[in-house]
């Protein structure tokens, strides 16, 4: 009778076991730009000298192409200061060239919540990168992708069906073609684009600045102690997001600034935040645009050549 | 270990293929795997504490040991007089239970209190760097009703250590309950189990319901409410209220959904345990929901609290009124060392004694409750405005954000922060609503499938759940009663 019972229960199961393997299966293939990153840090990990640290503003405003020395973006859609510390420190030893540590601020990066350790990313950083970003237990789940974000990664399937979707990550994980973005399909026009309603986070949270601040001394004094240069880089924005920013928080986070530029002189700025870069090299009002990443990274670059 | 994780989804199956094939025929054998298997799923978690609940087992099993012993030494002469050990035993055992929920449960709470109430600084006073051990609640209430059972002679104390050591520790219930009493699961250990398809078959059944309620409605809803209750002034009063009554139905999907599971895996061992809930949203007053809510925790409270203290006037109304207040106060209490679950308590309990009151109606002397009762609109009404009310004390992580949010029912935020993302989870919940109304007298919807569908159309019926449960469920991996 139980053997039967058990019979049936594995008949009941086998497609959904058979389903759920398939589409892990079909995530894994899918180009991603964690995955050609992984491909790229395992390729070149004994070389690389630069690493490029931070949410989604630093993974559009820095292209690795156009850097002078060996670097690697591994910056992300909300990555908070804690996963970028988790990456720098458990990279450390597997990239022994490594010297020059990039890390971004932007006005909102303080007052941003950190990501909580159920966050998603837990289980993309485990299998591309092997870094547990959120120093928690590792389950069997955070082992699969599909499973550790079932809606994220269907639309990923979904995506990958259209030929169109299939995006170029090149050699560095950077996504070369931005013609999706909301600024190329309106053209770069700027009356269409002033339209737009401008997404700012603007949302003061004195809780959020307490880890953050925390969390971002902690890099700098990993760096310090590692004798990594740091850079911290403050990315290009519009015109409009500029003057849209909350002056609470602009104050407060270049207060900061100016308490880690006395406390850590060695650490150099890049403020490029007020520029007069044009329409065309911006994805959207906080994001450069792959030709204004090539801009931003050469001027980022030759400030990394210079002597101080 | 949590039952909607991956390693559950393992341990499971493993454990189950091994106790049939042990077989009923080998009892002891059997006990053993399932000593073995809740030992391993509460250590998965944190093995230190294993030590906890072990000892809880062997003082309340000496306990009962005890009082068995000076019983039958017993000289004739005193028959119906209790001897004095049997009492010590008894205090023997409130005095770990209750000593251990203390020390890792309400020390620091009361240090804490202390300090404040007499301005100490002193540094002597100091809180304890501890962790609750998951389930201890449940599992020192087990122990403590056991014990009292023993005591008032409603059950023979266990001579069988092995399974009074799986009655404490059995792995579907050990962390967030139904908290069973002896007389009920302790036999269950004693007699042969034999496997029943249809049981074992509505075990899995119930275990995908509980999935689908916890996976699926809970964590959705949970997104929802956290997203309001993290800035409550952001938003406005019906944004609040909403939120609010999404968090009722999220803490009962949750703790229902637990219990779901529970009882499912019970009976693909051969064990039933209590009913937990009984659609508590369809109660009709605040006495009646505490029927049908927590069952387990409610009649506990009970028989082993309000009882003890209104039996000594029974006519007393007085005394009723204070004894809803002190046992609700405790039920407060028992969710958490909190100000929150304090107020919580009082709260429930003053409404209860209200209803307590007897009011004249054409010429008839009926109480509140039962005039609720009568009529259900009126009833509901009262109801949902209490939990509302309830659930704000319940959630808020202390009173300054109960008192921010219960401003914000009065203020006049417009909805523009309101994101209909947020708003669009209620969608899971018309499931969930639609489904129990549509069976009411079962105790889970799919119980009836069986009389109405054949095995193709049942079994897409599951696969549709699977799928949902799999495509929409959150990425948390644990449920909000295992705090308690």
């Amino acid at each position: 009778m139980v053997k039967k019972y058990l019979i049936r229960t594995v008949l009941f199961l086998l497609p959904i076991v058979i389903i759920l393997g398939a589409l892990e299966l079909w995530v894994r293939n899918i180009p991603s730009s964690p995955d050609t990153i992984s491909n790229y840090l395992h390729t070149e990990s004994e070389n690389l000298e630069v690493l490029v640290l931070g949410a989604s503003q630093n993974q559009a405003a820095i292209h690795p192409a156009f850097m002078s020395r060996p670097t690697i973006n591994m910056a992300s859609g909300h990555q908070d200061y804690s996963e970028d510390y988790a990456l720098l420190s458990q990279l450390k030893e597997r990239l022994p060239k490594l010297n020059t540590v990039i890390l971004p601020m932007t006005f909102a990066h303080l007052d941003t919540p950190p990501n909580k350790q159920e966050f998603w990313k837990h289980a993309t950083f485990l299998y591309y990168y092997n870094v547990n970003a959120y120093g928690r237990k590792v389950y069997a789940k955070d082992r699969l992708l599909y499973l550790s974000n079932p809606s994220f990664y269907s639309k990923e399937i979904l995506g990958s069906l259209t030929p169109m979707n299939v995006q170029d990550f090149g050699t560095y994980g950077y996504l070369e073609n931005a013609n999706h973005s909301p600024f190329a399909k309106a053209d770069f026009n700027p009356q269409r684009i002033d339209e737009f309603p401008l997404s700012i986070y603007n949302r003061e949270n004195e809780l959020a600045v307490e880890q953050n601040t925390l969390a971002f001394k902690k890099i700098l004094e990993f760096c310090k102690e590692q004798k990594l240069k740091t850079v911290i880089v403050l990315t290009p924005v519009t015109e409009k997001h500029y003057e849209g920013r909350n002056p609470n928080m602009v104050t407060r986070r270049d207060a900061f600034l100016k308490e880690i530029l006395e406390l850590y002189p060695e650490v150099l700025l890049k403020d490029a935040e007020q520029t007069d870069y044009p329409l065309t090299d911006f994805n959207n009002h906080n994001h450069l645009s792959p030709l204004g990443a090539k801009k931003f990274t050469k001027e980022l670059d030759l400030l990394l050549q210079s002597p101080n | 270990m949590v039952f909607n994780s991956f390693g559950f989804g393992l341990f499971l199956p493993i454990v189950f293929i091994l106790y049939w094939i042990i077989g009923s025929s080998r009892l002891k054998a059997q006990n053993l795997l399932i000593l073995g298997a809740s030992y391993f799923f509460y250590g998965f978690w944190d093995w230190r504490f294993l030590f906890l609940i072990f000892t809880s087992a062997v003082v309340d099993y000496g306990a009962g040991r005890w009082i068995t012993h000076a019983r039958n030494k017993q000289l004739e002469g005193q028959e119906g007089k209790q001897p004095r050990q049997v009492k010590y035993a008894l205090y023997l055992s409130l005095a770990w239970n209750l000593g251990v929920l203390f020390v890792f449960k309400y020390y620091n709470f009361f240090i804490d209190n202390f300090k404040a109430v007499f301005d100490i600084s002193d540094t002597s006073f100091s809180t304890l760097d501890v962790i609750i051990p998951v389930g201890l609640s449940y599992y020192t209430f087990q122990t403590i009703s056991y014990t009292v059972d023993v005591y008032q002679k409603k059950i023979k104390a266990s001579d069988n250590f092995l399974q009074f050591l799986c009655f404490v520790s059995f792995f579907p219930q050990l962390v967030a309950g139904p908290i069973e009493r002896a007389g009920r699961l302790l036999p269950q250990f004693a007699k042969k189990r034999t496997f029943e398809t249809q049981q074992a078959k509505d075990g899995l059944r119930r275990i995908l319901w509980g999935l689908f309620k916890k996976v699926v409605v809970a964590d959705n809803l949970g997104v929802a409410v956290t997203a309001i209750y993290a800035h409550p002034g952001d938003f406005s009063s019906i944004e609040i209220l909403y939120a609010t009554a999404l968090f009722f139905f999220q803490l009962y999907c949750d703790f229902s959904g637990y219990t779901d599971i529970a009882v499912g895996t019970a009976k693909l061992f051969g064990f039933k345990l209590s009913e937990n809930f009984k659609l508590p949203y369809l109660a009709t007053s605040v006495s009646s929901f505490w029927d049908r809510w927590h069952i387990s925790l409610s009649k506990w409270v009970r028989d082993y609290l309000y009882i003890p203290i209104v039996k000594y006037n029974k006519h007393s109304r007085a005394l009723r009124f204070i004894g809803l207040i002190i046992t609700m106060t405790a039920m407060g209490l028992w969710h958490g060392a909190s100000w929150t679950f304090v107020l919580f308590g009082v709260t429930q309990g003053l409404v209860m004694a209200v209803e307590l009151i007897r009011l004249s109606v054409h010429g008839k002397k009926k109480t509140i409750r039962q005039l609720l009762h009568q009529y259900p609109f009126f009833g509901r009404t009262h109801l949902y405005i209490q939990i509302l009310i309830a659930m704000i004390f319940f959630r808020a992580e202390n009173i300054q954000v109960a008192w921010t949010v219960i401003q914000g029912i009065f203020n006049t935020a417009q909805w523009s922060s309101f994101d209909w993302i947020i708003g669009a989870k209620i969608g899971v919940l018309i499931i969930l609503l639609g489904a129990e109304f549509l069976t009411p007298k079962k105790l889970h919807p799919f119980e009836s499938l069986e009389q109405r569908f054949k095995a193709p159309v049942r079994w897409m019926i599951y696969y549709v759940f699977i799928f949902l449960i799999v495509r929409y469920g959150g990425p948390q991996e644990t449920f909000i009663y295992f705090q308690f």
